[in-house]
C-alpha cells in the first residue's frame, strides 16, 4: 500500500520534470528540472521499486526456506523507515537542500541513515535462510540472495561523494544504472519465476536457462553504468571491457523471457483472465527491450550518437516504469489475494492498468530514444555545418528533438494513467474486494531448525478462512 | 502410454510433465522403455533391469520436504515447496558411487518411487559470488579511472577556482544544474564546436575540477567563461530565455562559477 502511493506521487514528478524540460521556465523554484529529476528518481527507486520489491522477498522467503520470516520486526522498522527517510529525502531536495552528490542528490545526512535501512533486507533474508527448513534453493531464492546485497552497494556507491569529479560521473551513473538494472529488473524477474509457477501450476521450464539468465545478469549488468559515458572520461580500456560486458544483458534477458515465456506453456491464450502472467511476460519482455537498448548505448559508434542524450532517459524510464512496474504488479496482483485474504476488486481494471502502462511506458521510452538519436544527429550535423551548440545555435539544434520530448509528456500521462488504475485496484481490494480463502502460514516448532520427520510437515500450511 | 502416464502420476501425485520427464531419465538412465518405468511406477510389474541403486529406495519417503526434481538436469522445475507435493522418481545418483555398492537385484518396485534427491545448494554461494561479482565491477568501474589520468591523449582542467567560485559550484550542485548541463567537451565530431580553442579539437577530460554532468539539455558549459561575459551569464541567469531566476548572493556566487569555468589550452597536460 505504502509503495503504491509512492508509485502515484513518483509518476505525477516525473511527468512535472519532462513539461520542465520541454517547456523550460514553466515551474521555478522547488520545481526546477534539476530538482525534480532527483526526486523522482529517488522516488520511483527507493519509495515506490525498493519497499515493494523488498515487500516480494518478505512473501518468498517463508514459503521457499519452509521456515518463518525471521527478525520480522526488524523488517518492518526497515521498511518504515525507508518510507520515512525518502519523503523527508525528497522534501530536501526540493527545498534545495541536497548537495548534488550521487543519483538523487541527497545529502550526507538523510544519505547515511537510508542506506542502514537498506541493510534490513540483507539482515533479514541472510537470517530466514540460515534456519531453512528446505533445502533445495529455488531460482527465485538466488535473485533474492544476491539482491539484498546488491541494494546496499549499489547505493553506497552512488552515495559516496568522490573528490575527483570523474569518480564522482562514475559512481552516480554506476550506481543508477545498476540498481535499475540489478536489483529492479534483477529481484522483478526473481518474482516473477516464483508467481508464474504458482500462477500457472506450470513446472520451471529451464533451471539450466534461469541459471544462464542470472549469471549473465550479474556479470553484466552493473558496468552498463559506464554507457552513458563512453567518450567522455573514461579509459579506452574500460570502454572495450564495458561493450563486452554489456553484450551479456540482453543475453540474461532473452534467457529469461524465453524461459519465464515457456513456463507459461498452455496459459499463453488465456493470458487476458490472467493478470500475473500478462504482467510478468510483459515486464520480462520490456526488460529485453530496455537490455538491448542499453548494450547498443554502449557500442563506442553508437554512443558517439546517444551519449549525453535524451536517450539514456528513455532507457532509464523504460526499465523502471515499464520493466520494473509491470514486474513488481506481476507479484503484487498473485500476492494480494493471499496476503489480504480478498479477491482482486475487478480484473477490468487489472487489464486497463496492464495496457495504459504498457503502451504509455513503451511509447515513452520509445519517444525519448527517439529524441536522443534526433539530438546526436543534430549536435553531429551541426557541427559539419558550422552550427555550435551554443548560444543560439543550441536551439536550432534541438527544434526535433523537442518535439519528440513534448509527445513524451502525453505518452507519461498515458503511463500515469496505468499507475493510476494500480493503485487504485490495490486500495479497492484492500477495502472492498470481495472475501477469499486466506493464506495463513502457520510454523509448528519453529525454534527447532531440523527437518520434521513428516514429509507433510512443509513448515507452511494453508488454511482457508471465509 | 498416456493412459499409463496417467496412472502413473495418480500414485505418484505429480503433474503428468513431471512423471514424464523424471520417467524418460529413469529411462535413458536403465536403457528400458519408457512404457516400462511408467508401468512399474503405475502399479504393474517391477522394472526387470533396475540400475544399482545408490540411495536406496526406502519405503517411506525421507523427510525432506519434497522438492520436484529441483536439481535434476533432466527434469527442471521450480515449484515452491507450498503445498507439500508428494513425492517424484528418482533419477540415478552420479556415477562415481556405484563402484562401491555391488547392483542389487531389482531395486525399484512398485509403490511410490523414491523421492529425487539432487545435490544440495549452498545458498549463500549465491550471496558471496554476487557481492564479489559487483565488488570486482565497482573496482575497475569507479575507482580505478580517476587514477589512469596521465595516458596518452590525458587532458586535465583542474581550473583554480576563487572561494566565491567555490560556492558557486556547491549552488550549482545543489540546484541540479548537472541534470541538464554537462561540463564536458568529448573527442567526436558532435563537440568540435566546443573546443577551447579554433583548431584544438576534441578533447578527452581525463579529470577535472568542474562538474561533469550525464545529461545534456542544455548547452555544455565547460568552457562558457570564454563564451560569454558577465552580463550575458547575467541575464541568462535572471530569467532570459525562461531561465531558472536567481537574485543575490546565490546569482553573484553562480556568476563567479561559470566565468572561472575557462578550460584554456595552458592547463593542458598529456600531448
Amino acid at each position: 500500500m505504502c509503495s503504491t502511493a509512492f508509485l502515484a506521487v513518483a509518476g505525477i514528478v516525473w511527468v512535472v520534470g519532462m513539461v520542465e524540460v520541454r517547456f523550460t521556465g514553466t515551474l521555478t523554484g522547488p520545481f526546477s528540472y534539476g530538482r525534480v529529476r532527483s526526486v523522482a528518481l529517488l522516488l520511483a527507486l527507493m519509495g515506490w521499486l525498493t519497499l515493494s520489491l523488498a515487500g516480494g522477498i518478505y512473501y518468498l522467503l517463508p514459503r521457499l526456506t519452509g521456515a518463518p520470516l525471521r527478525r520480522e520486526g526488524l523488517a518492518v522498522f526497515g521498511g518504515t523507515a525507508t518510507a520515512g527517510i525518502t519523503v523527508v529525502g525528497a522534501l530536501a531536495v526540493l527545498s534545495g537542500w541536497g548537495d548534488g552528490s550521487g543519483p538523487f542528490a541527497l545529502p550526507w545526512w538523510i544519505s547515511y541513515p537510508l542506506l542502514v535501512t537498506l541493510l534490513t533486507p540483507m539482515a533479514v533474508t541472510v537470517s530466514t535462510v540460515r534456519r531453512r527448513r528446505e533445502h533445495n534453493i529455488y531460482v527465485s531464492l538466488w535473485y533474492a540472495l544476491a539482491g539484498v546485497v546488491w541494494l546496499p552497494l549499489l547505493y553506497l556507491v552512488g552515495a559516496l561523494s568522490p573528490s575527483s569529479s570523474v569518480g564522482g560521473a562514475l559512481s552516480e551513473s554506476v550506481s543508477l544504472f545498476g540498481l535499475s538494472n540489478l536489483w529492479v529488473v534483477g529481484m522483478g524477474v526473481g518474482l516473477a519465476y516464483y508467481v508464474l509457477v504458482k500462477d500457472t501450476g506450470n513446472p520451471l521450464a529451464s533451471r539450466q536457462l534461469a541459471r544462464v539468465g542470472f549469471w549473465s545478469l550479474a556479470f553484466a549488468s552493473a558496468w552498463s553504468g559506464v554507457a552513458p559515458l563512453v567518450f567522455g572520461p573514461v579509459p579506452d580500456w574500460l570502454e572495450a571491457v564495458v561493450f563486452l560486458m554489456t553484450l551479456a544483458l540482453p543475453i540474461s534477458a532473452l534467457a529469461n523471457v524465453a524461459n519465464l515465456a515457456l513456463t507459461t506453456e498452455q496459459h499463453w491464450s488465456d493470458r487476458r483472465s490472467r493478470p500475473v502472467v500478462a504482467a510478468a511476460l510483459a515486464g520480462s519482455f520490456f526488460a529485453l527491450w530496455t537490455a538491448a537498448l542499453t548494450s547498443f548505448g554502449s557500442v563506442r559508434s553508437a554512443a558517439a550518437v546517444v551519449g549525453l542524450t535524451p536517450f539514456w532517459d528513455g532507457v532509464l524510464y523504460g526499465t523502471l516504469f515499464g520493466a520494473g512496474g509491470l514486474l513488481v504488479a506481476a507479484w503484487t496482483y498473485q500476492a494480494l489475494p493471499s496476503i489480504s485474504g480478498r479477491r482482486l476488486a475487478g480484473l477490468r481494471l487489472a487489464r486497463l492498468h496492464l495496457r495504459l502502462t504498457f503502451w504509455g511506458a513503451g511509447l515513452t521510452c520509445a519517444l525519448l530514444v527517439g529524441a536522443g538519436l534526433v539530438s546526436g544527429y543534430s549536435w553531429a550535423g551541426g557541427s559539419y555545418t558550422g552550427v555550435s551548440p551554443v548560444g543560439g545555435g543550441w536551439a536550432d539544434l534541438t527544434g526535433m528533438s523537442s518535439l519528440l520530448v513534448g509527445l513524451s509528456i502525453l505518452s507519461g500521462l498515458v503511463a500515469l494513467a496505468g499507475q493510476g488504475c494500480f493503485c487504485l485496484l490495490t486500495f479497492r481490494t484492500f477495502t472492498s474486494g470481495r472475501p477469499v480463502a486466506q493464506e495463513i502460514l502457520s510454523v509448528e516448532g519453529e525454534d527447532d531448525p531440523s527437518p520434521s520427520a513428516d514429509p507433510d510437515d512443509s513448515g507452511v500450511r494453508e488454511e482457508a478462512e471465509a | 502410454m498416456s493412459e499409463l502416464l496417467e496412472a502413473a502420476a495418480r500414485v505418484v501425485g505429480a503433474p503428468t510433465e513431471l512423471v514424464l520427464r523424471s520417467a524418460e531419465a529413469r529411462a535413458g538412465a536403465e536403457g528400458i522403455p519408457v512404457e516400462e518405468v511408467l508401468r512399474s511406477w503405475a502399479g504393474g510389474d517391477p522394472t526387470p533391469s533396475s540400475p544399482p541403486a545408490v540411495e536406496t529406495p526406502s519405503p517411506t519417503p525421507p523427510p525432506q520436504v519434497p522438492a520436484p526434481a529441483a536439481d535434476a538436469p533432466d527434469a527442471p522445475s521450480d515449484a515452491p515447496p507450498d503445498p507439500p507435493a508428494a513425492p517424484v522418481p528418482s533419477a540415478p545418483d552420479p556415477p562415481a558411487a556405484a563402484p562401491t555398492s555391488p547392483p542389487p537385484p531389482a531395486a525399484v518396485a512398485t509403490g511410490p518411487p523414491p523421492v529425487l534427491k539432487g545435490r544440495e545448494d549452498r545458498p549463500f554461494r549465491f550471496f558471496f559470488s554476487a557481492a564479489a561479482l559487483l565488488i570486482v565491477c565497482l573496482v575497475v568501474t569507479v575507482a580505478l579511472p580517476p587514477l589512469s589520468d596521465t595516458g596518452r591523449g590525458a587532458f586535465h582542467s583542474r581550473i583554480p577556482y576563487t572561494e566565491t567560485a567555490r560556492s558557486g559550484q556547491a549552488e550549482y550542485l545543489a540546484e541540479g544544474c548537472a541534470g541538464c548541463h554537462t561540463q564536458l567537451v568529448r573527442p567526436i565530431v558532435a563537440d568540435a564546436g566546443l573546443a577551447a580553442t579554433a583548431g584544438q579539437g576534441g578533447v578527452t577530460l581525463s579529470d577535472t575540477n568542474q562538474v561533469i554532468g550525464r545529461q545534456r539539455y542544455g548547452p555544455d558549459l565547460a568552457n562558457v567563461g570564454n563564451r560569454m561575459d558577465r552580463a550575458g551569464i547575467e541575464a541568462v541567469l535572471s530569467g532570459e530565455g525562461g531561465h531558472v531566476l536567481y537574485r543575490g548572493d546565490r546569482m553573484d556566487s553562480l556568476v563567479a562559477y561559470l566565468m572561472e569555468s575557462r578550460v584554456s589550452t595552458g592547463e593542458a597536460s598529456g600531448e
